[in-house]
């Protein structure tokens, strides 16, 4: 039953690990950039819900949807502002440009919310699933649910949508793509537009399980990187499968053996693919 | 023009020894201190990510272990200072071949992220290894920099004793860089830099180059951070954090990569001016977070590369078809 329990654990935890480098593998894909600022996306979501949720007082799935929505507009303005000036620089002057923006954000947040950690529970998140000895919150059950729909519209929309089969032909052909005529900057754009609504999903199912902090993303961006690195770099599929490995792996080390390690986790088992298949678990071998 | 130079250098030796006298006050000395530990540390980090290309962020971690080293032995054994140095040096340089070996493997991006894991496992090693670390309780009580030398002792016990020590530590450092930069081995690793294809295509090792680069600038950082666990009596976790590699990060990038001048600006503009200022730390990161992302968009190669690109433009006078001609 523990292991049952944890193994649920693991999947929701992991589908939140999933929704945020989810995004981090599709802007890479489309335009061989990181962002190091994803894991601030979902704290600035998490507080837009917090806003919209407890202080607006909003119905919750009113709330989950507008954090989305407005999570859409979010990821698109970043993409205008911040990342269209540097799209012909260098990759480390892109990287530098993104820690700003995760600077900027995290410390925006600490001036206008404080660093005291916010909570924003709902009436899902305080009740529990009882099975016999299993107890599971059904916030968590609706995670692993509307994670798996939203992961079934993606995978529709880059499979059947014009503007989807583009962004898998930019991924794999930039210049051809140029050469027939494809806006790559839009592309660019739908991609952050995407990253930003799938982490405000993520930011609507998960925070009422936890503390809003300023600092909450920093971790996260690093986990959801290690995740994306695991998958083979720009696979969207290969870091989702990578993120629900490690949400298990870390349910389980905080089980059998200590919470204090399971942040050093994800970096482990990163390093040990990484010595193992340079490439990635899912991926070609390519140079990036 | 040699003794023109001569006297240049003499004048800036003479003010940065007087310097602590000049200023007076204990908090301003205390901020030049810390501005000279980050000038040294903004040069040997620029010595991998400047002139090698590689965006390394476990420069910290061999910071920070270099400073347990030193706290442990001072407190365990009562070392004196020379050997706390040289036993900083000696982990971190064999902490960077550990960290270099598998790291060396990946390349961009996720050479920054391997190197990020290394420096995130060593914080998550100093909080939770108690026995030895006391970890977030820090190691307090570490001797200071001292001297021993049959039964005549001297030791760093005012701030500017511990000016002068880190003087000399950062004009070491810098000695070290620029003999580097103007070395065979320093044309090596900017030819690396610039074409790491070609480099390897005219027979140079190249990853024997850049492991010594980053080898070199982990022994630099891990002797400043002996010093550092003297000067400040204890060593905490947080020495290890991720805040000094994004300080490091804006330091060059916005001062300048690959040049001398850019480091040591950007170590004085970045942190001794907001102490000069005194905004408060979530305002000043705010400022920090946009001054970045205007710079990577404005002035990519960093200040002092701009600056001199315009003065070489100004001094070759307008350019043929960039100005209409008179008449």
């Amino acid at each position: 039953m523990v292991i049952l329990a944890q193994l649920i654990n693991g999947l929701a935890t992991g589908g939140l690990y999933a929704l945020v480098a989810a995004g981090i593998a599709m802007i890479f894909g489309v335009s061989e950039l990181v962002n190091w600022a994803h894991g601030e996306f979902l704290m600035i979501a998490s507080y837009l819900f917090f806003a919209l949720y407890v202080l607006a007082r909003l119905p919750y799935p009113i709330a989950g949807l507008c954090t989305m929505l407005l999570m859409l507009a979010f990821g698109a303005l970043f993409q205008m502002i911040v990342i269209r000036p540097v799209v012909h620089r260098p990759w480390q002057t892109q990287l530098v440009a993104t820690l700003g923006a995760s600077i900027f954000l995290i410390n925006s947040a600490i001036v206008v919310f404080g660093t005291f950690p916010r909570r924003a529970a709902t009436p899902l998140s305080m009740q529990n699933l009882t099975i016999g000895s299993l107890s599971i919150s059904y916030q968590r059950l609706l995670l692993i649910g509307l994670t798996l729909f939203a992961f079934f519209v993606l995978h529709m929309f880059i499979h059947r949508a014009k503007l989807g089969k583009a962004m898998r032909a930019v991924s794999q052909n930039r210049d051809a793509c140029v050469a027939v005529g494809i806006d790559i900057q839009l592309i660019v754009l739908t991609a952050f537009a995407i990253g930003g609504s799938l982490v405000g999903l993520a930011a609507a199912l998960y925070a009422p399980l936890g503390n809003i902090t300023p600092l909450m993303g920093i971790p996260l961006t690093f986990k959801a990187f290690a995740v994306v690195i695991m998958g083979g770099f720009g696979s969207v599929n290969g870091a989702v499968a990578s993120a629900v490995i490690l949400g298990v792996v870390e349910a389980f080390t905080i089980q059998f053996l200590s919470s204090a390690y399971v942040d050093a986790m994800s970096f482990l088992m990163m390093l040990t693919v990484l010595v193992w298949r340079p490439f990635g678990l899912f991926g070609r071998q390519v140079g990036i | 023009m040699r003794w023109h130079r001569l006297v240049v250098w003499l004048l800036i030796a003479a003010v940065l020894a007087l310097w602590p006298l000049y200023v007076g006050s204990p908090y301003l000395v205390g901020v030049s201190i810390t501005v000279l530990i980050y000038i040294a540390l903004a040069l040997s980090f620029d010595l991998v990510v400047g002139r090698t290309g590689l965006l390394s962020f476990a420069h910290p971690g061999f910071f920070g272990i270099g400073a347990y080293t030193a706290a442990l032995l001072g407190l365990h054994l009562g070392s004196p200072f020379p050997l706390r140095l040289g036993a900083a040096v000696v982990t971190a340089v064999l902490a960077s071949i550990i960290i270099g070996v598998p790291s060396f493997r990946l390349s961009y991006h996720s050479f920054a992220m391997g190197t990020l894991g290394f420096a995130f496992i060593a914080q998550i090693i100093a909080l939770n290894w108690i026995p030895v670390t006391r970890g977030p309780l820090c190691l307090p009580g570490v001797p200071p920099v001292d001297l021993r030398m049959g039964s005549w002792t001297w030791s760093a016990t005012t701030l500017s004793e511990n000016y002068y020590v880190v003087l000399i530590l950062a004009t070491i450092t810098l000695w070290i860089v620029v003999r580097v930069a103007h070395s065979r081995i320093g044309r090596t690793l900017m030819a690396i830099r610039d074409d790491e294809t070609l480099a390897k295509a005219v027979g140079v090792p190249v990853l024997r180059y850049k492991m010594l680069a980053f080898v070199t600038g982990a022994g630099v950082a891990g002797s400043l951070g002996s010093f550092f666990a003297s000067y400040a009596s204890a060593v905490c976790p947080t020495e290890l954090g991720i805040a000094y590699s994004v300080n490091l990060i804006i330091i060059l990038f916005l001062g300048g990569r690959g040049t001398l001048a850019g480091p040591i600006l950007g170590a004085i503009l970045f942190t001794g001016l907001p102490e000069f200022l005194r905004m408060a730390e979530a305002w000043r990161l705010v400022v920090y977070g946009l001054l970045i992302i205007l710079a990577s968009a404005l002035v990519p190669e960093g200040i002092i590369t701009w600056a001199f690109e315009m003065w070489q433009k100004r001094r070759e006078g307008p350019q043929l078809g960039s100005a209409p001609l008179a008449n």
